[in-house]
């Protein structure tokens, strides 16, 4: 199940975050799931979908996360 | 007036039609305003802007483009700024900037102005545009460093920050832009030309607001958004479904030697909707050549606009069924520090190119093979000998397009990311001090095909100043725009330069060691050294011994052709009649032809090499 | 005195305005001969009844220069440029007319690229010579023309050499060239044509020039031979697309200047009756059958621009009196898209099938089907009843739209009038943004066939008071032409920055302009005296689009140069004090001083609300209403209407919505107003 993440909003933190479906930068609160066992963040639910119904069937679960910088714990 | 109608529960599409058109033209005068004021050529001719119109929900509800570079880029440094700044901190009297090409812009000269749209104290949306400043510090003059290997170099970076607080300019805040620009003045006119033409747009809006009231607005707003997205899923369910894929290579990124970069797409048509996929794109550059996830995504739009019904409203509801992804950390979606200024002029037509040809194994009718696919960006300044004073310019040239299933590709058009208009020689002359030896159709430069691609131009410059610094930023030198459905392929492009007193015309790699022949940034040359720039044509669409015979007459008589390459590529004989003139043996071209159609017609796109 | 006439030739029918010096007004139609234009124009003189020995001035407002360019039906040209420039006509700006339009196709220029010939000439951007023109260049150009000529390919020679508004003399000897070994080839010479910067813009511009010549040369002497006939005791004037006249002898040297003559009679006529009604800021709008003009008059002149098109990506860049078209006239198409939203136009049934209610075939519905089925066209006296209206046809029609939007017939035409004129307004404000001005400030006069049916609605979408229509509103063209001055402008390119020219620099500039242009007005015939406005086109430093200030002698540079700052801040909130300021353009304007005529209408002895007849019929909201019916002749001068209702006229109708009310003023203009008490926000 999924939920919703705040991203920081610290002064100093300018890193962007992306989305791990489709790549687009995500700018205040993320969509996190877990997919055997790793986190996997998202514009929202329906990327979410995306990455399941468009990109696991065809690349897999070993591609397509992101080199963002992780959240904030 | 109240006219009874307003009242109506559903609201008619009549008055969807009239609000549509009168949102679209308060967009237009925007952009009217913007390019009597401003400073800036590739401003105002170059009409490098877009105007859009959103609602607090953060959609598009109307929008003019005039440059189709930043239609999707718009969509996103709109968003962002809005989800960032958060509803609650906008104001009436406010407005917002920002250029971070990794918050949705297309590259760091794009700056976007945003303003809060207030009705009896309630928010109803925003009105935004988003236009190129030529100047903004950074390494090289013109923000244009062709040879950047991170976003520090490019210049001045803004998140999104308030630049108008409440009416009043947030004094600091221009303080501190200015001083970071080469040219404040030009910069401090510009950016007024953006502000002051988003108070026209809003004038129109509030008297939409009084005669709907905001409720009655964001309703029909979201009615036009619906409709435009069952528009564009109608549109879509004509393609054929499927996949299809194409790839292409940028020749290199200016600073790092013997590499180039694919690009990979994979389009595939399910039923309404579609995605394109640009997994298999080859990691970013070290050089500027990368685009930012606006660009690709400006692209995308650009390409499915161009094949689609041009009259559906332009709102976020057409791009509701398209579906993009760009892996992060690639030429086509640059992560921090990746430099990007190339990307948007260079790099964005290639992409176009791309989908034309995956597209066009679906809806061959509706697409145009390879374009030149190049801004021939070519940037100088110095000091000017006449007048004393520093002037930079950034100097763009049109380029052939491709050949279509109906008509031949149009000579020497920008291309398709924007829409600029070149600048007459009697004013470049003027302003500049260069003399234009030549300038005419790039001879031949056409690919052959049933429906010939477009010429390219050339271009010769021989500089009068003393010295003057130069950068370039081009591709389509090696290889040339590939043809379709068995079209011949364009000529490549050239930039030479030949120095003072010598007869050869070289290279810039030749004459100055560059590592590229054509991205590089900072080089000065002398007085009477000369520079050709020769854009690229377009390639052909279909067999060439298809083009019917009196067309090749013609191309022959006006010298786009000769009578030997009527022949040979065209399959077409010529005699001359009595009279002297130049007419069709009908006879000896069916022979021919007739040979010629034994053949197996073969497809001869260039690019996976 | 004799009488002043009018005559214009319009797309369906040439029109004739005769004023006598009482002010008295004779007016004749007849249809136009569109393959003998001279035809028409001769048998509408007859019709008229009017002796030639009787008539004092006659202009004359002809599309031939402007047909001929839509239809390409012109010279076969020669063009000559600067060696290494000879595709100038071919790559043009490099811009598209809109995006996202793969298909689309640049113009064609008018000339084949085989008969463009570089000259091996260079002057530079100070006028400087960089390469001389040498007599074996000259040669080579004749052997050129000669190889050409032997073919017989070639009508009509244009040449523009790069910077020759600075410095002419290689166009000059060209000229000399020509005229000495080709003396039978007409030729446009860039200079004379255009003096203005941007190589491409003045090369289109001497090759529509060219294009037009011998046709515009046979016209003239077409025209000649019917008047010989009339025993006219004055020669006819043509009138220019900058509003004013051109005699014959004249026109025929630069034709180009009659390319627009058929639209600028519409604004020349809404001026005068602007004027008269009390209005210096005015919108005229002008909507036919198949078009609607609009043009804007400040402070009681008319504007000009020098950016026109013959069609997108070919412009002409002449001093032209600022029209804009829009596609939207009586016979404007309705159709649904693919959406299934309504649209209106910008295709059009034309004069041919024209409207379905016309009976002529047409069966798609049109503006026209929409105003007769809402009761405001009289089926029987469209056009003086010359052409009856067929009601049932616009219903079947009008049904077909009403079913694909799911409304009533009644709901589907509201909607069909409400788009149209949606169209017209947007269409409106974008000139008025491009202009710098507001429209609530401006009144709007309303003519044409259909303009006086729209005005009303138009105006309150824009926000404008005051509508004027005129007596004879359709045919305000030929009026127009009619009372049209003496007007000659001359522009000459002349960059500079403020700092680098002199007082008397800008003086002398303006002498020698000056005096080129008061020769061209004495040999139109001027005997009088005449206004000079002298102006001068200006931007700050960087910018591209240039603002026309006027240059006064007693207030010199400085006080031009502060009026283009106010200019600027009134129009964009803000002005650069110490910026420099680029002068560009020198426009010199010298228009003939005379009196316009006072039209006298015939004094009415009808009662005030004797109204012809009652009509059931629908407002602008739908409702259905009951509309008085009033014919304008038999309206007295101090009647006062009020809405809804209906003014016919043999010309065209007036519609008056609830909520307007209509007087008529001195001068036989309708002022059409909003009733105080419905005035709401």
């Amino acid at each position: 199940m999924g939920e919703w993440k705040p991203i920081s909003t610290a002064l100093y933190e300018t890193r962007i975050h992306r989305c791990d479906y489709c790549g687009k930068m995500v700018p205040r609160r993320i969509w996190v799931i877990a997919y055997q066992g790793k986190p996997l963040q998202f514009c929202d639910p329906k990327c979410e979908l995306g990455w399941f119904e468009y990109w696991l069937p065809r690349y897999g679960s070993e591609h397509g996360f992101s080199t963002a910088a992780p959240l904030d714990p | 007036m109240n006219t009874g109608k307003n009242l109506k529960p559903i609201v008619d599409s009549v008055t969807l039609t009239i609000v549509n058109n009168a949102m679209v033209s308060a967009c237009r005068e925007m952009g009217v305003a913007m390019m009597k004021t401003s400073y800036s050529s590739i401003f105002n001719e170059g009409l490098d802007f877009s105007c859009v119109i959103f609602d607090r929900d953060g959609e598009m509800v109307a929008c003019a483009e005039f440059c189709p570079a930043q239609i999707g880029a718009i969509l996103f440094t709109m968003q962002w700024t809005i989800a960032e700044m958060g509803l609650e901190n906008f104001g009436p009297g406010d407005v917002i900037m920002h250029n971070d090409p990794y918050r949705g812009g297309c590259h760091m000269p794009e700056h976007t102005v945003i303003k809060g749209i207030y009705h009896r104290g309630e928010l109803y949306g925003f009105v935004g545009n988003i236009a190129h400043l030529t100047e903004i510090g950074g390494k090289a003059v013109g923000g244009f460093a062709a040879d950047a290997k991170e976003v520090y170099q490019e210049g001045l970076r803004l998140p999104p920050v308030k630049i108008v607080r409440n009416g009043e300019l947030v004094e600091d805040i221009w303080k501190f832009l200015l001083l970071n620009h080469r040219t404040p003045r030009t910069s401090w006119g510009d950016l007024h030309a953006m502000i002051g033409s988003l108070a026209v747009a809003e004038k129109r809006l509030h008297r939409l607001l009084r005669r709907f009231g905001i409720d009655g607005l964001l309703d029909i707003g979201k009615r036009l958004i619906a409709y435009s997205e069952k528009r564009m899923r109608a549109e879509i369910s004509d393609i054929p479904d499927g996949e299809y894929s194409f790839h292409d290579w940028i020749e290199n990124d200016g600073v790092t030697p013997e590499k180039r970069y694919r690009i990979n797409s994979t389009v595939t048509v399910r039923e309404d909707e579609v995605v394109f996929d640009y997994t298999g794109t080859s990691e970013q550059a070290r050089g500027p050549c990368n685009c930012t996830y606006g660009v690709t995504a400006s692209a995308t739009y650009n390409a499915m606009l161009s094949i689609t019904d041009a009259t559906i409203p332009k709102n976020s509801g057409c791009y509701r069924p398209i579906q993009i992804v760009a892996p992060p950390g690639t030429l086509l979606n640059v992560e921090h520090p990746g430099p990007s200024v190339g990307g948007n002029s260079e790099v964005h037509e290639r992409i176009v190119d791309v989908l034309f040809a995956c597209l066009g194994q679906a809806v061959p009718e509706r697409v145009a093979a390879a374009s030149g696919g190049s801004s021939c960006n070519f940037l100088f300044g110095g000091i000017h000998p006449d007048t004393g004073h520093y002037y930079a310019n950034y100097h763009i040239d049109g380029c052939g397009w491709g050949g279509k299933a109906h008509s031949d590709g149009n000579h020497a058009q920008c291309p398709i990311n924007g829409n600029c208009r070149n600048t007459p020689i009697e004013i470049f002359e003027t302003r500049y001090p260069w003399l234009t030896l030549e300038y005419r159709l790039a001879e031949k430069s056409g690919g052959h095909g049933r429906h010939r691609g477009g010429f390219g131009s050339v271009r010769v410059l021989r500089n009068r100043a003393p010295e003057v610094t130069v950068s370039s930023f081009m591709d389509r030198h090696v290889t040339g725009a590939w043809g379709m459905d068995g079209g011949g392929e364009g000529a490549p492009g050239r930039l030479l330069i030949k120095k003072s007193g010598e007869e050869a015309w070289i290279s810039f790699s030749d004459a100055y060691g560059t590592v590229s022949p054509n991205k590089f940034a900072d080089i000065q040359i002398d007085r009477g050294d000369e520079v050709l720039i020769a854009s690229r044509g377009g390639g052909g669409f279909g067999p060439s011994c298809e083009r019917p015979p009196e067309e090749v007459l013609h191309d022959v008589v006006e010298g786009l052709t000769s009578v030997q390459e009527a022949r040979k590529v065209y399959r077409v004989a010529l005699t001359r009649r009595d009279n002297g003139s130049l007419g069709v043996d009908a006879a000896a071209t069916a022979r021919l032809r007739r040979t010629r159609a034994k053949a197996v017609r073969k497809g001869s796109e260039a690019g996976n090499g | 005195m004799g009488r002043i006439v009018g005559i214009d030739t319009g797309g369906t029918f040439t029109d004739l305005v005769a004023l006598a010096e009482d002010g008295t007004v004779h007016l004749a139609k007849e249809p136009s001969s569109p393959d003998r234009p001279a035809d028409a124009f001769a048998r509408v003189l007859e019709k008229s009844g009017i002796p030639g020995t009787d008539i004092e001035r006659l202009v004359h407002g002809t599309t031939v220069a402007a047909n001929a360019i839509i239809q390409r039906k012109g010279a076969r040209l020669l063009f000559v440029s600067t060696s290494g420039f000879e595709d100038i006509p071919f790559i043009q700006r490099i811009n598209r007319e809109r995006a996202y339009d793969l298909h689309w196709v640049k113009p064609e220029p008018l000339v084949l690229r085989s008969n463009c010939m570089g000259l091996k000439e260079r002057c530079g951007s100070r006028g400087e010579i960089i390469l001389p023109l040498e007599d074996s260049a000259l040669e080579d150009l004749g052997k050129f023309i000669g190889s050409r000529l032997e073919r017989d390919e070639i009508d009509a020679i244009s040449v523009c050499l790069l910077f020759s508004f600075l410095n002419p003399t290689h166009e000059i000897a060209v000229g000399a060239y020509l005229e000495k070994n080709f003396p039978r080839l007409l030729v446009s010479l860039s200079h004379q044509v255009a003096p203005v910067w941007r190589e491409y813009e003045r090369s289109s511009t001497v090759l529509a020039d060219a294009f037009v010549k011998p046709l515009l040369d046979r016209y003239c002497i077409d025209l000649v031979t019917a008047l010989e006939k009339v025993q006219l005791r004055c020669p006819c004037a043509l009138l220019k697309s900058n509003g004013g006249t051109s005699l014959p002898d004249n026109a025929r040297k630069r034709p180009v200047d009659l390319i627009f003559s058929g639209m600028a009679g519409g604004v020349v006529g809404g001026r005068y009756f602007a004027r008269r009604a009390g209005f210096q800021n005015a919108i005229t709008f002008d909507m036919g059958g198949t078009s609607c003009d609009v043009g804007i008059i400040i402070d009681g002149d008319q504007q000009f621009s020098t950016e026109f098109e013959i069609e997108w990506g070919l412009p002409v860049a002449i001093p032209t009196i600022e029209v804009r078209t829009l596609g939207a006239g009586g016979g404007s198409i309705a159709w649904i898209d693919k959406g299934g939203l309504l649209n209106v136009g910008p295709q059009s049934a034309g004069g041919d099938p024209g409207p379905a209610c016309y009976g002529a075939g047409g069966t798609a519905p049109t503006v026209t089907d929409a105003n007769l089925l809402l009761g405001r066209l009289n089926p029987l006296y469209f056009l003086g009843g010359e052409v009856p209206l067929d009601f049932d046809l616009a219903a079947v029609a009008m049904d077909g739209l009403a079913v694909d939007m799911g409304v009533s017939r009644i709901e589907a035409a509201i909607a069909v009038i409400d788009i149209a004129n949606e169209n017209m307004t947007n269409a409106i404000r974008i000139l008025s943004i491009e202009l710098g001005i507001e429209p609530c400030d401006f009144a709007l006069v309303a003519f044409g066939g259909a303009g006086p049916l729209h005005a009303a609605a138009v105006a309150r979408k824009l926000g404008i008071v005051n509508v004027v229509v005129p007596p004879h509103p359709g045919l305000c063209s030929a009026f127009g032409a009619a009372i049209s001055e003496l007007r000659v402008e001359k522009v000459q390119t002349f960059s500079t920055r403020h700092q680098n020219v002199s007082e008397e620099e800008i003086r002398n500039r303006f002498d020698a302009i000056s005096k080129e242009a008061e020769e061209e007005l004495r040999s139109e015939g001027l005997s009088g005296s005449f206004r000079c406005t002298l102006s001068i086109s200006m931007r700050y430093y960087q910018q591209n689009y240039e603002e026309d200030i006027e240059y006064r002698k007693r207030d010199g540079l400085e006080g031009a140069l502060s009026g283009f700052h106010e200019r600027h801040r009134r129009q964009y909130g803000y002005h650069f004090e110490d910026e420099t300021i680029e002068l560009v353009h020198f426009k010199v304007s010298l228009v003939e001083e005379k009196c316009s005529p006072d039209l006298r209408l015939n004094e009415k002895v009808a009662e005030p609300d004797s109204s012809l007849s009652r009509r059931s019929g629908y407002d602008v909201d739908g409702e259905s209403s009951d509309f008085f019916v009033y014919r304008r002749e038999a309206l007295a001068l101090a009647s006062h209407l009020s809405g809804p209702a209906i003014v016919e006229e043999v010309d065209s109708t007036t519609f008056l919505p609830s909520g307007f009310e209509l007087r008529i003023d001195g001068g036989g203009n309708f002022l059409l107003n909003e009733a105080p008490q419905s005035v709401t926000k």
